[in-house]
């Protein structure tokens, strides 16, 4: 469907210039209504997004509401596009008017960014009650492990909830990448926590699996041995989140060199296209 | 009024304070007069007289007693606003632990709190919720409605609790309602706790009730807030003085919900299993035929032997023909005695189940939980069923009173009453039917 979506926009971003030259009443026609039809495509489409992500509830239903307000406004747009090309608007109001949902479509995206991405992983590590109780119910053992992993949950959702609601119009990108790397961060420690607890557990499985068994040197060494390894797997953890994390900088780097690399090179071809209309004098 | 001015209307008299020293003072009290005066303050016996000392001293005459208690425990606190102020006097309000949102609270003139709460909840290492709280000292409870959650931005929990401090890792325990309409008792110390319900297993409790008792807190649920069933009771060490009140949080700390609680009662004292309002307090005994009762720990009851009891570690027997009802815990005034000829268990539901009484005696209950008292009736209906006393029972009848002739009901401190044909009363003490008995707390001319 989304592709559908870029089609019906590429359609009218190109083709509005060779209709308004043929002045053909059934182009502008077939024109106004892929907008409309793309009006309907938003529309649907954010309102099957919603039923897909219904399971974050009250995660998103603020969310929620900005989306189906920008979706509106996406849509609106479209409409008056279409009602400018069949009134037969020049192109200068329409270039004007594609500007605006322009920026409705960017609006619209930021939204769906919010639930499906920032909103969906805030939902994954947030913790509950039911889930403590479960837990804490068949682990005595690793009660402690438990209580800190709760914790690490809730650290983790609150980051990536941060994250969701940096997610505004004219947000700030630097400010937006540290609330993403402060999350990342929390999500790996909230991965460390479960580690800590799964392993906290099973060794304690195997230790009161039979009270007859006693502590001695041979089985407390192993046990630090264990430990040792376990924790040596922890700072290995940590170090790939620092991977990750120049990664995700290098990445952010080459977008935004892309980005310059783009927009010097537009600068050169209008720099051609005026030179060549200067030798055309 | 002067010392010695005579009252309108009577022959008490204000007497210079230091004429009290002769009397034998008992404590805080409360004097009711036959021409239905009530006097409060510190309550002694002269002969013959009983001195009510407040800011002087009122001297009346024991023949125009009607009641005197010697000893009048802090009444329940019923919660409601102050006119332009968000909280009732002695109440304040704070979010625990990191919240999203900040929450508030407030309280009207009709009792009502309206809490606005983020939070993750009372559970794990850390609280995070909204709490409105006043301070309580030793045993107590406190009694809720819980009015509306409103759930329109996502799911809430309210009720009450109890806290060792506003520290977000405190000690504490709660009796509190979750949105599936469950009743459940959130604590801390943390440990495994019963299964989550779903909505469609219950019935609808909008009624909390928290009680502590030394270390032991209980949460209860009601549907009308007269009859309480027991959800969960654990050991939480809270400290002589704890935080109490009301509370609420939504499940998420990722939006901010509402909830209206009200009917908030502070009830302090040492609680028993119901509570029901204007009923005092009910210590555990046999209410004897004759009217007596004797307040006693219930050890066993077998048809061929009677009820077994402890009574001060001295152990006794009553035959059954003598018994009229075994009582548990406080009961509602019109279920105040047993039904004529109509033995069974009067529950802390309200359900009355009909039957023989079979046994009494302590019994395994489900692990790890120490063997306990349990009582079974057996009717010809549902054959025989069995209860657990300290979880489910308010009383157990055998017969009816039939009271023997008295002029004078005599409550002594372990809560038994004594009916008696002469009361004296004097600086040596009070004198029942020609003994000196101790620990008098009331007497009240029948």
């Amino acid at each position: 469907m989304g592709f559908r979506i870029l089609i019906a926009a590429c359609l009218t971003v190109l083709l509005p210039g060779l209709a308004w030259g043929a002045d053909d009443a059934a182009r502008r026609a077939q024109l106004a209504q892929n907008e409309r039809d793309a009006a309907r495509q938003v529309r649907d489409y954010d309102a099957g997004l919603v039923g897909d992500y219904f399971r974050l509830g009250a995660f998103i239903t603020d969310d929620v509401a900005l989306l189906k307000g920008a979706t509106e406004g996406e849509a609106v747009v479209h409409e008056r596009i279409a009602a400018a090309i069949e009134r037969g608007a020049n192109e200068e109001e329409v270039k004007r008017l594609r500007t605006e949902q322009e920026a409705a479509t960017k609006a619209r995206m930021m939204y769906r960014e919010r639930i499906t991405e920032w909103r969906s992983r805030q939902f994954t590590a947030a913790p509950s009650e039911q889930w403590f109780q479960e837990y804490g119910r068949w682990s005595r053992a690793g009660i402690p492990e438990l209580l800190a992993w709760g914790e690490a949950r809730k650290a983790a959702a609150e980051a990536w909830g941060r994250v969701a609601e940096g997610l505004v119009p004219g947000y700030d990108a630097d400010a937006l990448d540290n609330l993403k790397e402060e999350a990342y961060r929390l999500d790996t420690e909230r991965e460390i926590a479960e580690m800590r607890f799964n392993w906290a557990r099973e060794r304690e499985q195997v230790l009161q699996s039979d009270k007859r068994v006693t502590p001695d040197g041979e089985l407390v060494k192993r046990v630090e041995e264990l430990k040792r390894l376990q924790e040596e797997r922890i700072k290995i953890k940590r170090l790939e989140n620092e991977r990750q994390r120049e990664v995700r900088r290098l990445d952010r780097s080459i977008r935004s060199a892309d980005a310059a690399f783009r927009k010097a090179w537009e600068s050169a071809q209008r720099a051609a296209e005026e030179r060549a209309r200067n030798g055309k004098r | 009024m002067g010392s010695g001015e005579r009252v309108a209307g009577s022959t008490m008299r204000m007497i210079p304070a230091y004429l009290v020293g002769v009397a034998l003072l008992l404590g805080a009290g409360r004097v009711q007069t036959r021409d239905g005066r009530t006097i409060d303050g510190e309550v002694g016996f002269d002969e013959n007289a009983v001195v009510v000392r407040s800011s002087g001293a009122t001297k009346v005459p024991f023949d125009q007693v009607a009641r005197v208690m010697t000893r009048v425990a802090e009444t329940a606190h019923v919660v409601i606003g102050r006119s332009g102020a968000a909280l009732p006097e002695g109440w304040k309000s704070r979010d625990i632990g990191s919240v999203k949102v900040p929450g508030a609270a407030k309280c009207d003139e009709q009792g009502v709190f309206a809490l606005t709460a983020s939070g993750w909840g009372a559970w794990g290492a850390k609280d995070s919720l909204h709490f409105a709280y006043r301070t309580m000292k030793g045993d107590g409870q406190i009694i809720a409605r819980v009015g509306k959650l409103d759930v329109s931005r996502g799911p809430v929990v309210a009720g009450v609790m109890m806290r060792a401090s506003l520290e977000p890792d405190a000690a504490m325990a709660g009796a509190c309602l979750y949105p599936t309409g469950e009743v459940r008792l959130p604590r801390r110390p943390t440990g495994s706790q019963k299964d989550f319900r779903s909505g469609d297993e219950l019935s609808p409790q909008s009624w909390v009730r928290l009680t502590r008792a030394g270390e032991t807190v209980s949460a209860f649920r009601s549907a009308d807030g007269k009859f309480w069933q027991l959800v969960d009771t654990h050991k939480v060490s809270m400290g002589d003085e704890v935080l109490v009140g009301v509370a609420a949080w939504t499940t998420g700390n990722a939006w901010s919900s509402s909830a209206t609680v009200d009917s908030v009662t502070i009830v302090p004292g040492t609680p028993g299993l119901t509570y029901f309002p204007g009923a005092g307090e009910t210590a555990q005994g046999i209410l004897l035929r004759d009217g007596n009762f004797v307040a006693a720990r219930i050890v066993s009851f077998d048809p061929a032997v009677g009820v077994k009891y402890d009574r001060d570690g001295r152990a006794g027997v009553y035959a059954t023909e003598r018994v009229a009802r075994l009582v548990f815990s406080a009961g509602p005034a019109d279920m105040a005695g047993p039904a004529a000829d109509k033995p069974g268990i009067l529950l802390t539901s309200g359900d009355f189940i009909d039957g023989d009484i079979t046994e009494i005696a302590t019994k395994p209950v489900d692990w790890p939980r120490p063997p306990q008292l349990k009582a079974t009736a057996r009717s010809v209906l549902f054959g025989a069923k069995s209860f657990e006393v300290a979880k489910e029972v308010i009383a157990i009848d055998f017969g009816a009173v039939e009271a023997t002739p008295a002029a004078y009901e005599v409550r002594t401190g372990d809560g038994s009453v004594t009916r008696a044909k002469a009361v004296t009363v004097g600086t040596g003490g009070v004198t029942v039917d020609g003994q000196l008995v101790a620990d008098v707390v009331e007497i009240r001319k029948l």
